[in-house]
């Protein structure tokens, strides 16, 4: 009842504000759009401000940020740097490394919970005997099987993710350095894997401490940030397992630590992927599909706020040619 | 007293059923007078309904046939009943009616084809399209050679940006659509829009010049221009818009997009020409006078670029348009102001 309810009133709301459209005919505010983006598109990077794409965490959720990639690629939305936590490090480090959207999901598609890891029964069983947590050293070997044996410099765009040093609660960006064993412990879910030993610090999932990495993608240079986030729904959530406790005390966390990453981004896609656990990772194509509605949903909005951002940087090329000259009034770069 | 009184009761209800002949007939003849019931004492026609509706008499059918009208239509009929009434709502502009009305008739018969196509495109066309994939996804269970339906899902799967799934149905619709077909245009132009999105301009272009030769029309024009545009081919682009105006020149998106392309370009006497056969048709059209003060602003005339570019801020018809006016004014304002004031 209260489905139909919904779907009538999401019906009448459709409805009005689809009147009145002439069949056949663009909208100025279409037109202009349309038109501005391709004068954007036309600008050297170095002339229009510079795009961070930060990716969340989320476990299996977190495939959706394939779907987004997906999109903006198609849109011609330009993306500069790339940060990410857990999964989105894990997605946003093959991106940066390159990998078309078409590898992204068939990686997606094929990715499993126990891949990279010794998940298995004999794991779980010398887990709850000898208390010895698992491993996620395969993982390392997974993602330079698909990015290669890359530091991060060698990327194709730059590229950060985060973890937390289980020792001091820091947040730790990596930018620098071997991309695999970055990555790995960005990933490394506590409570679950041992902490990964590297560069003289324990390293845990960084979605513990930092959700959606934004302060991360500026700290690469990005001026204007679109972040992809993939919270899970923990009002929903009925903890019946092991896994199911860790996930929901990690949404929980996440959802308080992104409150102020929310506000610093400049835009945000959120995924209505919050029925997706962590662990789900037979979902992964869904989540993709999802994540790709989501954002086709919004990209006209983002494409519209990317403009009015851009302001600046399109008058300043207007000026060229003409015999008027401005002052120029580039905004500085955030560090 | 309590067992008298059921006695009583029971041989009541036992002797109306027995003389049911005698007061069935003028109670409902009674009934068939009360004005909003709409319902005839003589079994209900399926063929009053299809002539009325074939004579386009939808406010006579939205008034007098209601959901126990319906019912009253023998069984193999009551679907179409169904059809036809949700049909008149839209014909009428109320397509929440029509909703409700498929959407009972879908519960009741979930294998019409006619109904579910209804009720998929009604979404469909308000971008309801996670609904209306659902119900294009069932009727091509139902009928997988369907092409509304492989059309419809094509489309909606294109609106929820799956071009990959779109492609397939397009393709599965391609091999069904027969040929030549005037009413397949839009269908050939909208592949070719999502092979764009999808990269392949060569099979788009290809896709639109087939039906630049088999039935030219504007709206081909104005995508093989796009097309052409995002490839750098700027000359060939506004060419484009040219035979597109030629064949519709009632359409002023078309006249505001050749002028915004030409000033874009450098061609600013063409473009002014454009704008003022535009505003001689609409005075007060939000875009025409956002390019006039683009070029103003250009041409080294702040002031007048400012002036106009306060009012279209202001304007509510274009919510977009006023963004921008607002951050091209906020910029032009600091720049003009530090230019004044540098030494």
């Amino acid at each position: 009842m209260m489905h139909r309810t919904l779907i009538y009133v999401l019906f009448l709301i459709s409805w009005l504000s689809h009147l009145p459209l002439v069949h056949g005919t663009e909208s100025p505010d279409t037109l202009l759009r349309d038109f501005l983006w391709e004068e954007l598109a036309e600008l050297p990077a170095s002339q229009r401000p510079k795009v961070g794409l930060v990716l969340s965490g989320g476990g299996a959720r977190g495939f959706a940020h394939v779907g987004t990639i997906e999109v903006l690629e198609r849109a011609g939305f330009p993306v500069d740097v790339v940060a990410g936590t857990s999964i989105g490090a894990i997605v946003g480090s093959m991106y940066a490394s390159g990998a078309f959207t078409a590898k992204l999901k068939e990686l997606a598609r094929a990715a499993r919970f126990d891949q990279g890891t010794n998940l298995n029964r004999i794991g779980l069983i010398r887990l709850m005997v000898t208390e010895s947590l698992l491993s996620t050293k395969k993982m390392e070997n997974y993602i330079q099987s698909v990015v290669g044996n890359k530091q991060f410099h060698e990327l194709k765009k730059p590229f950060a993710c985060v973890a937390m040093d289980l020792k001091t609660g820091e947040r730790i960006i990596f930018k620098e350095g071997w991309v695999a064993p970055a990555v790995r412990a960005s990933m490394n879910l506590p409570g679950l894997f041992k902490p990964v030993e590297y560069r003289h610090r324990y390293l845990v999932d960084g979605g513990v401490v930092d959700y959606i990495p934004v302060d991360a993608a500026r700290q690469l240079g990005a001026q204007y940030v679109l972040a992809s986030i993939t919270e899970g729904d923990f009002s929903q959530t009925s903890v019946t397992n092991v896994l199911l406790y860790l996930q929901q005390v990690i949404d929980i966390r996440g959802a308080l630590l992104s409150k102020a990453s929310r506000e610093s981004a400049n835009f945000i896609v959120e995924h209505a992927v919050g029925d997706i656990h962590f662990h789900e990772f037979t979902r992964s194509g869904e989540a993709v599909e999802r994540g790709t509605i989501a954002t086709q949903e919004r990209l006209s909005k983002a494409k519209e706020q990317y403009i009015l951002f851009s302001m600046p940087y399109l008058m300043t090329s207007w000026k060229k040619g003409t015999q008027f000259d401005y002052e120029a009034n580039i905004p500085k770069k955030i560090n | 007293m309590k067992q008298t009184f059921l006695k009583k009761l029971t041989k009541l209800i036992v002797g109306m059923i027995l003389v049911k002949p005698l007061w069935l007939p003028p109670f409902s003849l009674g009934i068939s007078f009360w004005p909003h019931m709409g319902v005839s004492s003589k079994k209900a026609s399926f063929d009053e309904l299809k002539g009325w509706f074939d004579q386009g008499k939808c406010q006579k059918i939205v008034r007098d046939v209601s959901d126990i009208w319906l019912k009253q239509i023998s069984t193999p009929y009551q679907n179409k009943g169904y059809w036809y009434l949700g049909q008149c709502h839209e014909k009428l502009g109320h397509p929440d009616k029509a909703l409700a009305t498929y959407q009972v008739g879908v519960q009741l018969y979930p294998q019409d084809k006619e109904l579910l196509l209804a009720l998929a495109n009604l979404f469909h066309r308000v971008e309801l399209d996670r609904e209306a994939r659902a119900l294009f996804e069932s009727l091509l269970l139902l009928d997988p050679a369907h092409l509304q339906a492989n059309i419809g899902l094509a489309e909606s799967y294109k609106k929820l940006g799956l071009l990959d799934k779109a492609l397939i149905y397009y393709e599965a619709a391609s091999k069904i659509l027969k040929p030549g077909k005037a009413d397949g245009n839009a269908f050939w132009l909208e592949y070719a829009d999502v092979l764009c999105q999808n990269g392949q301009w060569e099979a788009a272009e290809n896709s639109i010049r087939k039906i630049l030769e088999s039935s030219p029309n504007a709206e081909a024009w104005v995508r093989l221009g796009k097309i052409q545009r995002a490839q750098r081919q700027k000359a060939r682009s506004l060419e484009s818009l040219e035979q597109a105006q030629k064949l519709d020149p009632e359409r002023l998106d078309i006249q505001l997009m050749y002028s915004l392309w030409l000033e874009a370009d450098g061609h600013h006497n063409r473009s002014l020409q454009a704008i003022q056969a535009i505003l001689k048709r609409d005075p007060f059209n939000p875009l025409a006078h956002w390019i006039l003060a683009w070029h103003a602003m250009k041409s080294g005339k702040p002031a007048e670029s400012l002036q106009k570019l306060s009012s279209l801020s202001e304007q509510q018809q274009s919510p977009f348009l006023a963004q921008v006016s607002a951050a091209m004014k906020l910029e032009l304002q600091k720049r003009t102001l530090s230019s004044t004031s540098s030494p």
